[in-house]
């Protein structure tokens, strides 16, 4: 079981490159965590450190109080697949990959693993160079789920497969997850797509952490406040206004704060619309670059 | 599937509450488990959760442990009570301000219902 | 997979690498049986329309074979490197099952490559042939099985080591792979020196060591397992940190 996740203040360069800047977060066993980020936050770089793929410039990750790297105990726990998951040489049948996930992974489900070759629709005896993107991520999202892994990872596992198959990724996912519960912690850029399966969020922006937060509690924090634009404007005045827009003289501003119902009640007293607003729109605002950070 | 604009459990919460009204869940009945809401609407079941832990709340349902949620006696009751008293406020007043805003004057939305009732009891 | 399988794999970090040691295993098999017929047919239509018979036409396939256990080697590390890790194994764990793949692998590339010269003395009978045994060799006559066996045995053990520690030099960075490439030709020329063949100075270094023209068995074996030594520690201290890159 993988109970806790603590990562202190990671550090890793590549080069003059700084992917992870001193990132801290801990994270509980037992959940489904979503990890958004924009491209080149740092998502990547952070899952592969969580996985012991790669070995941080400085700061550690430990696993239940243990660090990762190089201790079997642990890494043995963790299947981190990213995009079409790693596989045996593209010259090898599909099925060799299998034989080595068997071989390696100790609580691999054979039967498991040829059910879902079957309903993604994978070819055993094709060579892996041969199968289309679409394909080769399927391949990859059976490699992770019947490896049981008590922790599983998917970083943007979903490259070139249709929206069908994609739901279907996320209802084995799901039923996987609730028939043997674990962690997950999934990458992507979907985010519309799978937030629903998220219990937490956690976003990173330019190697640091931007939020970690369940997904409700995050939810209630990102209101769009719409209505006159100088009502609007006296309205949000204290609070931190992630992002706005202007339709003549109505005006939409995204404020990223909690609201009591106080608040809310004034809101609506003086005309304002309160809409919740999305984890989309919460994620795209809360990275947004901004000329004060540059 | 839903309103993107309430949370999900809060969505499912209504949901099972309508059904309680309207009889389709008796009372003592048992309920389809986190786990089928979950795999049903695709959500994570600890949200599913949090919808049955309301209702729990509420006291509109009760866990048998090891077999699962159960419809509480009275709920059904309790659920009209309270929707009897919000009625006016929830629906009535939405009405009345929208029948305004439009121009429709309060006699004539009397006398569609006194025309209605006629028609019920006939 | 057992309960009792799962307890292991997850507590050791290594076990006998059945797939690895079976695949490549299998494959040199299959290669040898093609390589063994191709060499005799060939000394057939070789003696037959040129009237040329060779000394010994099996071994003229053993210079190809001892690149072949390197070129395994270099792909063994490079390729299942990467795999083990993603699949939840260390690299320390990937080292030791990768060391004992390839050295029952050059085990059995030894037996398969003494079977041929048996084979040989067969086919050569048959047709009324007589072999002779060039120099550069420990042994001085095909009938010397365990000299023969001696010979190839550290000299694919060298070339394996050798090509697995050129494949994790290429893994860990691809320009980097190019400076292990003088190392590990290094390596092989001073066993194969040692082993007989004539390499200028580093064998008259050896011939003044034993004060005979000979090769002799306890230096090659000393020398052949210093090489090994040396490219298992240099293979070990590439990949012990190495990233694993995206493919």
């Amino acid at each position: 079981m993988i109970e806790r996740i603590d990562i202190d203040r990671l550090t890793l360069r590549y080069g003059d490159v700084t992917a992870l800047d001193g990132l801290s977060l801990s994270l509980e066993g037992g959940k489904i965590y979503g990890l958004l980020g924009r491209n080149g936050s740092g998502k990547t770089s952070l899952l592969s450190v969580i996985a012991a793929f790669r070995k941080p410039t400085s700061g550690d990750v430990r696993i239940n109080g243990q660090p990762v790297f190089e201790n079997q105990a642990i890494t043995s726990q963790i299947a981190f697949i990213r995009e079409s998951g790693d596989t045996v040489e593209d010259t090898e049948k599909v099925e060799s990959a299998m034989r080595y996930a068997a071989y390696l992974r100790p609580n691999w489900d054979a039967e498991y693993a040829a059910r879902l070759l079957e309903r993604f629709e994978v070819p055993t005896k094709a060579r892996i160079g041969s199968l289309s993107r679409g394909k080769r991520s399927a391949l990859g999202i059976v490699l992770g789920l019947a490896a049981r892994a008590p922790l599983t990872i998917f970083d943007e596992t979903y490259l070139g497969m249709d929206a069908p198959s994609r739901y279907a990724f996320y209802d084995e996912l799901l039923n996987d997850y609730m028939a043997h519960p674990r962690t997950f912690i999934i990458s992507t850029h979907l985010i519309e797509e799978v937030s629903r399966l998220f219990e937490n969020v956690v976003i990173i922006d330019r190697g640091r952490l931007v939020v970690h937060d369940d997904v409700e509690t995050l939810l209630n924090r990102g209101t769009a406040v719409t209505g006159p634009a100088d009502v609007v404007d006296r309205f949000v005045n204290g609070y931190t206004v992630i992002g706005t827009r202007q339709l003549g003289r109505t005006k939409s501003a995204m404020v990223y704060g909690h609201l009591d119902p106080e608040q809310r009640a004034e809101a609506r007293a003086a005309g304002l619309d309160l809409e919740p607003l999305a984890l989309q729109d919460l994620f795209v605002h809360l990275t947004e670059p901004r000329g004060d950070q540059s | 599937m839903f309103d993107d604009r309430s949370p999900i459990y809060r969505q499912i919460a209504e949901q099972i509450k309508q059904a309680i009204l309207t009889g389709d869940l008796q009372e003592e009945e048992q309920v389809m488990s986190t786990n089928q809401y979950a795999a049903f609407y695709r959500i994570n079941p600890a949200t599913a959760a949090k919808a049955f832990q309301e209702l729990v709340d509420e006291g509109l349902l009760y866990k048998r442990r090891g077999i699962g949620m159960f419809v509480s006696p009275g709920a059904r009751e309790r659920l009209r009570s309270q929707r009897r008293e919000r009625f006016f406020a929830d629906v009535v007043e939405p009405m009345v301000a929208e029948a305004r805003a439009i121009g429709i004057p309060l006699r004539e939305v009397i006398q569609w219902l006194e025309q209605r009732e006629d028609e019920e009891e006939r | 997979m057992s309960q009792a399988a799962m307890t292991q794999r997850t507590q050791r970090s290594w076990r006998f690498p059945a797939p690895l040691v079976t695949d490549y295993g299998g494959f040199l098999t299959a290669v040898w049986a093609g390589v063994l017929v191709v060499t005799f047919a060939g000394s057939l239509v070789s003696a037959t329309f040129f009237d040329l018979i060779p000394a010994s036409a099996w071994e003229l396939i053993t210079p190809p074979a001892r690149v072949y256990m390197a070129v395994i080697s270099a792909f063994v590390v490079y390729s299942f490197l990467p795999l083990y890790v993603s699949h939840g194994q260390t690299r320390r764990g990937f080292a030791i099952e990768g060391l004992i793949a390839l050295v029952v692998h050059a085990a059995l590339a030894t037996v398969l490559i003494t079977l041929g010269f048996v084979i040989e003395a067969g086919w050569y009978r048959v047709m009324g042939w007589t072999r002779g045994v060039p120099d550069g060799h420990l042994f001085t006559s095909y009938g010397n099985l365990p000299l023969i066996v001696a010979e190839y045995g550290l000299a694919f053990l060298v070339w394996s080591a050798a090509g697995a520690f050129a494949g994790a030099a290429f893994y860990r960075s691809s320009h980097g792979g190019w400076l292990a490439l003088p190392p590990a030709l290094a390596m092989v020329g001073i066993t194969g020196s040692a082993l007989g063949e004539s390499l200028g100075p580093i064998t008259r270094f050896f011939q003044g060591l034993t004060g005979t023209d000979a090769a002799s068995l306890p230096l090659a074996t000393v020398v052949s397992f210093a090489c090994v030594l040396i490219a298992v520690a240099g293979t070990w201290l590439l990949i012990r940190d190495v990233p694993i890159r995206k493919r």
